[in-house]
């Protein structure tokens, strides 16, 4: 947490009026003299302290002037820099990030598990997901086999639609091309991004997806990991990119809205952490010295008149 | 009277009315001991803005929020008194109108309590997440000596925060829907009544795995928990009808942000059922990019 504090004013176009001001203050103070010539003149030197009567002369000079500050509503600003930790990750709604869905479409997606099969809920869970991922969040859908192949990227009612059509059809399952595929992309993007991979781990084609998976810790690329009904390969995976694994499986499956809202708060922080955008800034304005000068021009008014200064 | 005595006044005066300035910053009407028919939508409207913002304090408290408004909590109980006493003082007359205003004072009266309630139930729950957390991430992870010690942490203040949200619910369910003035206050009052129902069974949730870890043994606990992750890899789990009984009654789907981990918890029902080690496929690496016959084509 890091602070500073400034100054200034709301209505700084108001100064302009400090001219006027500062006329009008210097003609009430040679009002004030000459008055006080006059009367030195025709009854003598006036009794009482001189420094008071200059200082109820001054108090009306100093009470325009001071109006003329308070109408312009100096303050007194108080920025503090804020990093943001996994508690509070709903501050950094606004903050554009890009994630990039891997779903494994392999045929050992079709296999049954607790009553419906692999891919219904992974898609059930990616729903999910997506549901809470907010409009700021551009989704780049990936379906992959044996080969990698781009399918959506936009919003995330968009890439919600966009799963209906995938099915767990195609041959071999290349894991590792997958997750270069999608290290590539969001180098590309140019924006803070997270990759989140679902698939059974089942690898048997491709290139090593250990191997493809430490290049994200290098490249300080958050991977959060999703293994539906068996972990396979993915352990070895998630702990090679330092990202976080969670299982899908029938007795997690209850608590899809937990493992979705879980993993994407943790998608998102990580990649902002990454680029070191995971922190808001809290302005806080004090006006009240605007009050306070408006309350002390107004005492010096009424002290001056009450002290026998005409206005 | 001379100059100086003038000045003296003056002083004297202005100091006067800079107190009276700063005075008038500290006033605040007392509230009233009864209320007029005509102050009724003033704190209906006020009885549905407060449950709207407890929902959403206890909401962000649940995923980790640190909000707090205590001063929204006494100010819902005072609302709920006045509201109430309206109800049953006859101020409000006799008639269809009468009867539906005395009818909607009480609901709104309850949804005001019911905001106090889900307010320090809120305060409640941000006091034990901690522990919460603690246990259920150690369970998850087979550390059941670390799970058992943020159990006995967690044990005294779970009923407390049961009990509040027990209350928030018996005040929710006191509110007649219909009663209600407009369609968004039945949102909020849905609202309300969904999230203290989450909570609450979120607790039992806790609640059922801090049993759990507490009334077990702690090795056989481990031992159970390792053999769901390795696939039976770990014998002499003979004897632990009640260990699974208990397992099976835990409802991953009701513990909300705990639910992963209390699924993940539960999964060692595995061990037992013989499902352990659940295959996925092997993690087999592949042939290298365009290389070789793969293994399988699944």
């Amino acid at each position: 947490m890091s602070m500073s504090i400034s100054a200034g004013f709301g209505k700084p176009y108001m100064l302009g009026l400090l001219p006027i001001a500062a006329s009008i203050a210097v003609f009430l103070w040679a009002r004030s003299r000459e008055r006080l010539r006059l009367i030195a003149a025709s009854m003598g030197p006036p009794r009482g302290s001189w420094v008071l009567r200059e200082g109820l002369a001054m108090a009306k000079v100093a009470a325009v002037l001071l109006i003329v500050l308070a109408l312009a509503q100096p303050y007194v600003e108080n920025r503090v820099e804020r990093r943001i930790d996994i508690s509070d990750t709903g501050l950094l709604r606004s903050k554009p990030v890009v994630v990039v869905v891997l779903l494994d479409a392999s045929k050992s997606m079709g296999y049954p598990m607790g009553g419906e099969t692999r891919m219904e809920a992974a898609k059930r869970f990616l729903r999910g997901f997506l549901e809470g991922v907010g409009a700021n969040t551009t989704v780049h859908l990936v379906v992959f086999a044996g080969n990698t192949t781009p399918l959506y990227t936009g919003g995330p009612e968009g890439a919600a639609k966009a799963l209906d059509s995938v099915e767990p059809v195609y041959r071999y399952t290349a894991i590792g091309d997958a997750l270069a595929y999608a290290l590539g992309f969001i180098r590309a993007s140019g924006l803070p991004g997270a990759v989140l991979l679902v698939s059974d781990g089942g690898q048997n084609y491709g290139s090593d997806p250990v191997q493809a998976a430490s290049a994200y810790r290098r490249g300080h690329v958050p991977l959060l990991v999703v293994a539906v009904d068996g972990p396979g390969v993915l352990p070895d995976v998630a702990a090679a990119a330092g990202g976080r694994l969670y299982r899908l499986d029938p007795y997690t499956l209850p608590a899809l809205s937990s493992v979705s809202g879980e993993a994407w708060r943790e998608a998102r922080l990580e990649a902002l952490q990454a680029r070191g955008e995971a922190k808001i800034v809290e302005v806080e304005r004090n006006y009240s010295a605007s009050l306070v000068l408006a309350v002390f021009a107004a005492v010096l008014v009424v002290v001056s008149a009450l002290g026998g200064e005409p206005w | 009277m001379e100059a100086r005595y003038k000045a003296y006044l003056a002083a004297a005066a202005a100091a006067a009315l800079l107190l009276a300035l700063l005075a008038a910053t500290y006033y605040r009407p007392q509230a009233q001991a009864s209320i007029g028919p005509e102050q009724l939508p003033r704190l209906f409207v006020e009885a549905a803005q407060g449950l709207n913002e407890s929902t959403r304090i206890l909401n962000s408290t649940v995923l980790g929020g640190n909000e707090t408004s205590p001063q929204l909590a006494a100010r819902m109980e005072e609302v709920a008194r006045l509201l109430s006493e309206a109800a049953r003082s006859g101020a409000l007359g006799e008639g269809a109108l009468a009867e539906r205003l005395r009818n909607a004072s009480e609901s709104y009266s309850r949804m005001a309590l019911a905001a106090a309630r889900l307010e320090r139930l809120a305060e409640e729950i941000r006091g034990l997440r901690g522990d919460a957390s603690a246990m259920m991430d150690a369970a998850s992870r087979c550390d059941i000596g670390g799970a058992r010690e943020a159990a006995s942490r967690l044990r005294g203040r779970l009923g407390e925060a049961r009990m509040e949200a027990k209350e928030a619910l018996d005040a929710l369910s006191g509110v007649d829907e219909g009663a209600l003035l407009s369609a968004a206050h039945r949102r909020i009052y849905r609202g309300a009544y969904d999230a203290a129902l989450k909570a609450y069974l979120m607790l039992g949730e806790l609640d059922k795995v801090s049993a759990l870890l507490l009334g077990g043994d702690p090795g056989k606990l481990e031992k159970l928990c390792t053999a769901s992750r390795c696939g039976g890899c770990s014998p002499g789990l003979e004897g632990m009808g009640g260990v699974a009984q208990q397992l099976s009654q835990l409802r991953p789907g009701d513990a909300w942000v705990y639910g992963y981990r209390e699924g993940l918890i539960k999964s060692w029902l595995s061990a037992l059922t013989g499902e352990g080690g659940r295959s996925g496929r092997s993690g087999g690496q592949g042939s290298g990019a365009g290389g070789g016959l793969p293994s399988g084509e699944d």
